[in-house]
């Protein structure tokens, strides 16, 4: 017998001929394909979020959000080490990172108070020398005799603010807060079909769905390939500079979730999966950018097993039965499907996002980057600039873009050829598009992570 | 690392060059700081930050903000004897665990490790800003973040995964960029201080606008020489130019000529052939040919020379 092979799972060719009919068709489906959702609990994250309307129209092709950049109090690194003795000040250039509008701007200013992280010593800034770009300097006063300032390289100055200024103070520098402004892109999703005319004749030989016509069952197959690649480029796109439209700089393309968090967010890798390690660890690089509460994670099935074995294993040693019958009845059915573990106060709803899974997902081997990744997305709203209820921005954790190009549809579909529904061509044939322009913002960015088994 | 020069001893000056002794070295070594660097920059995908109200900003920093290396694994120990061989090198399980002094797994014994140790904080590889900054005497810490199969010097991989980050070696880093800024500086002194011959002749190289006023010639040429330094130092030197500029007048003042008989470079007004020519761009052909110290071409090369420096 032969061996059933799932690739390739689909080719590519002008149009569809009698025998690619068949194939089209898919008259027995034995991949995961096709009934993904009812069949296998496939979540698809991206598309429940535009059903629960999180979701906008926009007018460009790029779309821009601001964010708050970092938090009420702030911090500056020492770019070098410098000693000093107990109650002598020190000079400290300010390191790299540190500085805005073009090497010009940096946050230490005279009277300001800095606590090092790494020592605890406390000293007060005079002196600020801003003259040469990307290498400020400020002499750092320990504020009391017995302590000393001295930094390593890298240390962090907590900025205490205008604290201890003196007797009879002087007025202070401005403190400006800074703002980012993030942006993407929308981008073209297209999926045609084109049927020659034997083919159509053909379609007659296969009952589809009942009473259903071919052109039915065929455009729900389109609909839902493309669906699923949709719900695919939202996580993984990534920006292009080397495509072939225009000049090789023109063409944008946007970046998915995974692009965002891999460049704002936080990412995390490990060998073996812990609840108390790996867990521990999450919920420590969470905590230091004030996530939220509830997260949802979408993890690949390798990763997914992972965690539920590291649950079952390491919480009581797997001790509970979890009860799904009742007692009076053949004994318990055992359930060891965890839906959410609450740890360190924060609750963790586990998902297993076949999306990320190549094997399910393309029939691959298994062994690629992604089959390893876990996605965590912080939960509810979050909320923006402003004082109350009627000025406060409240906005979605991610928000999906969409472009109706010349004013079409979100999902723009026609068709064309000579047994179109409308004849326009002269060729005995009728194809089907669809097309859709799509992107992706996600608020708050530093707060998705994303953690892979190494 | 740098290895450090020694000054010559001079009579009567105190001995600074004197080696130091093992335990100075030693905690010198450890008080040395190394710094890891995530490899992957984001600029395209990052928020351009701004003052409030503001537009423009700039990105800063192209690394992502967090990254966590991983902390256990399998590494290749090249010392490490397996169970049941006699040869050295093998594969083994390591953890960086704080307060232990090795990493391997196996030697991490005594004491056997509680939970407490295994999910302490302090076991974690946390990069801040692409960066993450480890002391020398954090021994186990830097072999941890050593073998990683994620460390672009990772002497043998056990895993084909892409590095993702490196160590920075900051005297070569500091050496890089001295050189860098004196390349900058050469470059600069040279656009200067260049001759007008100079000048026509490199300038030609960088396809400058010869029909402006010197003063014009001579600021796009210096921008030249900001834009791309080494280049510039490079092309500055490089003979053919100088080759090529006289033989390009020559054409241009149609004292020697590839046209007037195909494939023979003739002076015009003697109407007598110099050389044969294989290619249509005289100017580059002849530079080539006195590049090769073709005798013909060379001899054209002092007569043209002559001619036009008017000695």
């Amino acid at each position: 017998m032969a061996t059933p092979s799932t690739i390739p799972a689909s080719f590519s060719a002008p149009q569809i001929t009698r025998y690619g009919l068949i194939n089209s068709l898919n008259v027995i489906n034995v991949t995961a394909f096709g009934e993904i959702v009812q069949k296998f609990g496939f979540v698809p994250y991206m598309g429940l979020n535009e059903l629960a309307g999180n979701e906008e129209k926009s007018d460009n092709k790029q779309v821009r959000w601001y964010e708050e950049h970092g938090r009420a109090m702030s911090f500056v690194t020492a770019a070098g080490a410098v000693s000093g003795a107990a109650g002598a000040p020190i000079t400290v250039h300010v390191g790299a990172g540190n500085y805005w509008a073009s090497g010009t701007l940096s946050m230490p200013s005279n009277g300001m108070l800095f606590r090092n992280a790494q020592t605890g010593s406390i000293g007060q800034v005079s002196n600020v020398n801003r003259t040469v770009p990307n290498d400020h300097t400020f002499t750092l006063t320990p504020t009391t005799t017995a302590q000393s300032v001295s930094v390593s390289a890298g240390d962090e100055l907590l900025s205490l603010g205008f604290f201890q200024v003196g007797g009879a103070s002087d007025v202070t520098e401005t403190q400006i807060p800074t703002i980012d402004r993030y942006s993407n892109y929308n981008t073209e999703l297209r999926w045609d079909t084109t049927l020659e005319d034997l083919a159509m004749m053909e379609k007659v030989e296969f009952a589809c769905n009942g009473s259903h016509t071919f052109f039915t069952f065929q455009q729900q197959k389109d609909e839902l390939r493309q669906y699923l690649q949709r719900e695919y480029n939202l996580m993984n796109s990534t920006q292009s500079n080397n495509l072939s439209y225009g000049t090789s700089t023109n063409e944008s393309g946007m970046d998915g979730v995974l692009a965002q968090v891999a460049a704002n967010g936080q990412s995390l890798n490990y060998s073996q999966f812990g609840t108390q390690t790996v867990m521990a660890q999450v919920d420590r690089m969470l905590s230091a950018v004030g996530a939220p509460g509830e997260y949802d994670v979408l993890a690949a099935k390798l990763p997914f097993q992972d965690i539920q074995n590291s649950i079952a294993n390491e919480i009581n040693n797997g001790a509970i039965i979890y009860a799904e019958g009742t007692p009076q009845a053949d004994g318990y059915d055992i359930k060891a499907n965890f839906k959410s573990i609450t740890m360190y106060n924060r609750k963790l709803n586990l998902t297993n996002y076949q999306i990320f899974d190549e094997q399910f997902m393309f029939g691959a081997s298994g062994t690629g980057t992604q089959s390893n990744l876990s996605l965590w997305v912080p939960r509810g709203k979050t909320t923006g600039l402003g004082q109350n209820e009627k000025t406060q921005v409240v906005v979605p954790r991610m928000c999906m873009t969409y472009q109706q190009v010349a004013g079409t549809n979100k999902w723009h579909m026609w068709q064309s050829g000579g047994y179109a529904e409308t004849p326009n061509g002269t060729i005995a044939n009728a194809s089907y598009h669809n097309i859709a322009y799509f992107g992706v913002k996600l608020y708050g960015a530093i707060q998705y992570l994303t953690t892979f088994r190494q | 690392m740098a290895t450090a020069t020694v000054a010559p001893r001079r009579p009567g000056n105190p001995n600074f060059g004197k080696r130091k002794s093992e335990d100075q070295k030693l905690s010198e070594d450890l008080n040395k700081q190394y710094i890891f660097q995530l490899l992957k920059e984001h600029h395209r995908s990052k928020p351009i930050t701004s003052k409030f109200g503001e537009a423009g900003g700039e990105i800063e920093s192209p690394y992502q903000p967090y990254y966590g290396a991983v902390n256990s694994g399998l590494a290749w120990d090249p010392e490490y004897v397996p169970k049941g061989k006699t040869t050295k090198g093998g594969t083994r399980r390591w953890r960086f665990l704080y307060g232990y002094p090795s990493i391997w797994v196996d030697e991490q014994v005594d004491p056997e490790p509680s939970k407490e140790d295994l999910i302490s904080d302090r076991n974690d590889l946390k990069f801040r800003n692409g960066v993450l900054r480890v002391f020398g005497h954090e021994q186990t810490k830097l072999q941890a973040l050593m073998l990683n199969d994620a460390f672009s010097g990772c002497v043998r991989k056990l895993k084909n995964i892409p590095a993702e980050y490196q160590l920075l070696d900051q005297d070569k880093i500091d050496k890089e960029v001295l050189e860098a800024i004196d390349d900058a500086f050469e470059a600069e002194k040279a656009a200067r201080e260049a001759t007008i011959e100079e000048m026509y002749a490199v300038g030609m190289f960088f396809g400058l606008d010869m029909t402006k006023s010197d003063d014009a010639i001579r600021k796009q040429f210096i921008v030249k020489a900001r834009t791309n330094p080494s280049l510039f130092n490079r092309e500055f030197l490089n003979p053919k130019n100088k080759y090529k500029y006289f033989f390009k007048i020559a054409v241009d003042d149609n004292y020697i000529s590839g046209t007037m008989v195909p494939g023979k470079l003739q002076l015009v007004e003697a109407n007598t052939p110099i050389l044969d020519l294989k290619t249509e761009d005289v100017a580059e052909e002849c530079a080539m040919l006195a590049m090769g110290n073709d005798s013909k071409a060379l001899a054209l090369y002092d007569k043209l020379v002559k001619k036009y420096r008017g000695e």
